[in-house]
């Protein structure tokens, strides 16, 4: 059954119970934690097609993507309808749930719920510009000086389009395929909000289980913006490094000479369950969510405003659910793209939200590594903060050489650290100004 | 206390009108906003669809230079959002940080001659397209915007930002679900006294090639070029959908807050459910999966099926989703099934995918205020298993309490519960 109404009145506790992740410098969450923490960075030319011509032509991409299919999917009839970012999105749901002991024992279907966040990969596979291209040509007559579009002839061939190819390009597949793989026959649902889908998924599928409305929910991102139409889109907002020739020390976060963020790709997903529930199935418990929030900055489409204050919105909205300080956070896994105005402005918020703790508190931005995920950065990064929770390691802000007066807090600079601390924050900040931020705290065993 | 959730304003543009009202009276005098399309892009092609006519997106938008930026549904969204803002007397002294906003909207498609120029100036000499020549020059000749236009987030940015609403936000896209989803949202966020009020709505804009496309190619459109004829939810001659264009933006927020400020609540919102099930896998299981939404929203709302007087269905007009839901509805409301009014306002409006859901909360919440109901056109027989009692002529109708379903064609299902608002204590 769904939520009902008094159950509203109580917050149930929610823990992650497994974790799964897809990104360009592992085929795992063990592998990837292991290179944040190395400070081994994974961008590199674009091998995926050719991007020589193009102003940027550097990003992460996932290693032996083709194996995946096979590894974690195997002869599903839906193979055709999945674009490279549901193949991430089905290899990272596949490693969480079985890292969670595959948890349906006395579980009500309708009680499971599935969130994903989701991006541009709707363009990767099917080769959209290729295939614009094959239209352009046949379908343009080129006599005139202006070329006109045929519609006629494009409509008739339009009859004997292959539907697969649209439900590559459909937002929703990977969720309705998640859904349709795993058993759940609760909520279903697909955020689309750029750079902090996985993060609001996320963020969502803790509410539905902290409400009463589901107990169980496989929630993440997945993204695939390692194409020629991201790539070109990304190239005419100059949002971009140039830093072709250096790839390695490209995605400087936080540093003076950082000039734009590096398109990545992957996905990442955890399994949020309700705490009593996870706590008599033996489950292992990774950490406990306990914060979400969000804001707008209603301010421009495509630039925060400089005081990052939409962004300091949602991080204090964050520690308000969470019912801690800014004094309680040990950890804050930055956003910091590496674009000048992104890591500028979340400087500024997090000293308006954190006031004299943001001194204090290390801050990385593990996008220095492998780039930015955009639709799957907030899981990724999210499953990062969880690791530096139960290990008490904060990984390295890489690249980080020249000082920069408008950036001057702690960003855990080229080298891991150890530290010991019960909560940590994570943020994401997206084209169009909407901003997330989720907290989570160390497990702690309650007293049996 | 968790707050009662009322509906204070409503922003309509549909096939049908630019406005609720326009939107209302043709729907409550039978008028059909499908029509033979006489669009430029597509001369010589039979496509039926319904547009919304004579929009002009001037007449909603302060700073002209955003409109440059603006796809169709962000302009649908944003004309709906101010329409809905201006009835509820949304003020410079609402706290924006204690507004959210959630939107389910549609996928946005790369046209062909949008791209047209850069592709001109990528052929190499052979005529074949040059990669590397794109790359170099030829992507120069999109908009600098172009890269922007492709995320459907813009919708809601441009919302946020026409009403400062700085508070929670998300947006949920392609379902038919989407846009109820969204109000559901916002619903829940006022309820955990979270945000004090929220703009929610949904918004599509597919009436044009890519939209013919992508539902043609997916074989969900209706074959049917009789324009008024063609969407006919539940009747036997269903045979697929008519697209349709337009937005819907609903202000919801606390009771206590609507009546402190002075506004008028035009109805309640009382409960949501949502499940899933893939109706191509597992058809019993589909209407399972909807009667599970159904009974998930009537409990939230404390009510039992008996209580409900009004369903105001999904209705797509397709031969499987219509199937589905009526079975899911007869099985919910037991022996009620042949008295209960049931309405599609698909027959009138078309399929508004992602603004569906919304557009007929909003229509839902009128036919409360009004305590009439519109009514269902071309369901000239139902499936003979069919024992619903659908409303064939616009009626008064009165009712305390109404039912609104969305049915995502991948099998998400969601149904939103509405009540009459409580009269001023």
């Amino acid at each position: 059954m769904g939520k009902n109404g008094s159950s509203t009145q109580v917050r149930r506790r929610v823990v992650i119970t497994g974790m799964g992740a897809i990104t360009p410098i592992g085929a795992n969450v063990r592998e990837t934690w292991r290179r944040v923490t190395r400070g081994e960075c994974g961008i590199q030319r674009i091998s995926l097609f050719d991007a020589g011509g193009f102003p940027s032509r550097i990003a992460g991409e996932v290693k032996d993507a083709d194996t995946l299919t096979e590894r974690y999917i195997g002869s599903s009839k839906y193979v055709r309808y999945m674009n490279r970012s549901t193949v991430f999105a089905l290899g990272a749901s596949a490693m969480a749930w079985e890292d969670a002991g595959t948890p349906t024992a006395s579980l009500d279907p309708a009680r499971f719920a599935v969130f994903m966040g989701v991006g541009l990969g709707t363009f990767s596979n099917v080769s959209a510009l290729d295939e614009l291209s094959t239209f352009y040509r046949d379908y343009y007559a080129t006599d005139g000086v202006d070329p006109e579009l045929d519609y006629e002839k494009l409509g008739r061939s339009a009859k004997k389009m292959d539907p697969s190819r649209l439900f590559q390009k459909t937002y929703n597949t990977a969720t309705a395929l998640l859904s349709m793989r795993y058993g759940a026959r609760g909520p279903c649902v697909t955020v689309v909000t750029a750079c902090a889908s996985s993060t609001q998924a996320i963020g969502e599928a803790y509410r539905s289980i902290e409400s009463g409305e589901t107990d169980l929910a496989m929630a993440g991102g997945c993204d695939a913006p390692v194409n020629e139409l991201s790539l070109t889109g990304f190239c005419l907002l100059g949002a971009l490094s140039k830093r072709n020739d250096t790839p390695q020390e490209a995605c400087r976060p936080f540093d003076r000479k950082r000039d734009g963020f590096i398109l990545a790709e992957g996905a990442g997903v955890v399994i949020l369950e309700e705490y009593e529930r996870a706590k008599r199935r033996g489950a292992t418990i990774y950490a406990e969510l306990i914060g979400y929030g969000c804001s707008a900055d209603a301010y421009r489409v495509t630039d925060p405003p400089d005081d990052g204050r939409g962004s300091a919105l949602a991080m204090r909205a964050a520690l308000h659910d969470a019912g801690v300080t800014a004094q309680d956070i040990g950890y804050v896994n930055a956003h910091g793209t590496s674009t000048h105005l992104n890591d500028k402005c979340e400087t500024r918020g997090l000293k308006t939200a954190f006031g004299e703790q943001a001194y204090r508190v290390p801050i990385s931005s593990t996008k220095s590594t492998m780039g930015h995920l955009v639709a799957a950065a907030g899981a990724v990064e999210l499953i990062v903060t969880v690791q530096s929770l139960r290990t008490g390691i904060l990984p390295p802000t890489i690249n980080y050489q020249h000082t920069d007066p408008d950036c001057d807090l702690d960003y855990v600079p080229n080298h891991a650290r150890r530290a010991r601390f019960d909560v940590a924050l994570t943020n994401s900040f997206a084209f169009g100004g909407h901003n997330a931020s989720l907290i989570v705290r160390r497990h702690i065993r309650s007293a049996a | 206390m968790t707050p009662a959730v009322v509906v204070t304003g409503i922003g309509l543009v549909t096939p049908l009108g630019r406005d609720c009202e326009q939107t209302w009276s043709g729907l409550m005098s039978g008028q059909s906003g499908i029509e033979r399309l006489k669009l430029p892009e597509l001369p010589g092609l039979d496509w039926i669809g319904g547009r919304v006519p004579d929009f002009s997106v001037q007449a909603y938008v302060k700073d002209q230079k955003a409109i440059k930026t603006m796809t169709r549904q962000t302009q649908l969204a944003v004309a709906a959002a101010k329409m809905a803002c201006d009835q509820a007397g949304v003020s410079q002294a609402i706290e924006r940080g204690r507004m959210g906003v959630y939107l389910g909207a549609g996928f946005e498609d790369t046209s062909l001659e949008e791209i047209a120029p850069a592709m001109k100036a990528s052929m190499d000499g052979d005529g074949s397209f040059s990669l590397k020549k794109f790359g170099r020059s030829g992507y120069q000749q999109l908009s600098p915007l172009f890269g922007l236009r492709k995320l459907p987030n813009m919708a809601l940015s441009h919302v946020s930002i026409a009403h400062c609403v700085t508070g929670p936000n998300a947006l949920f896209s392609p379902s038919v679900a989407a846009g109820l989803q969204a109000v559901a949202e916002g619903f829940d966020a006022i309820r955990r006294n979270c945000i004090d009020m929220a703009l929610v709505g949904g918004c599509d804009a597919k009436v044009d090639f890519n939209g013919f496309l992508r539902y043609g190619t997916m074989s969900l459109l209706s074959a049917c070029t009789e324009a008024r004829a063609a969407s006919r939810p539940f009747d036997r001659r269903r045979d697929g959908i008519v697209l349709g264009e337009g937005a819907a933006f609903l202000l919801i927020e606390a009771e206590a807050h609507a009546r402190a400020r002075g506004a008028t609540p035009l109805a309640t919102i009382a409960g949501f459910g949502t499940a899933f099930a893939n109706p191509a896998v597992d058809k019993a299981r589909a209407v399972r999966g909807l009667r599970q939404a159904m009974e998930a929203a009537l409990i939230e709302a404390e009510i039992s099926a008996g209580d409900v007087d009004y369903v105001l269905a999904n209705g797509a007009s397709t031969p499987v989703h219509d199937d589905i839901e009526y079975n899911a509805i007869q099985q919910l409301l037991g022996d009620n099934a042949a008295a209960t009014p049931v309405g599609a306002s698909k027959s009138m409006l078309g399929h508004l995918v992602t603004a569906a859901g919304a557009i007929d909360v909003a229509l839902c919440a009128k036919a409360l205020e009004r305590q009439s109901v519109p009514p269902t056109l071309n369901l000239d027989a139902a499936d003979p298993s069919n024992r619903l009692r659908f409303v064939p002529t616009a009626q008064p109708m009165p009712m305390q309490v109404a039912l609104v379903n969305a049915i995502g064609f991948e099998g998400t299902y969601a149904s939103l519960v509405l009540k009459t608002a409580r009269a001023a204590s």
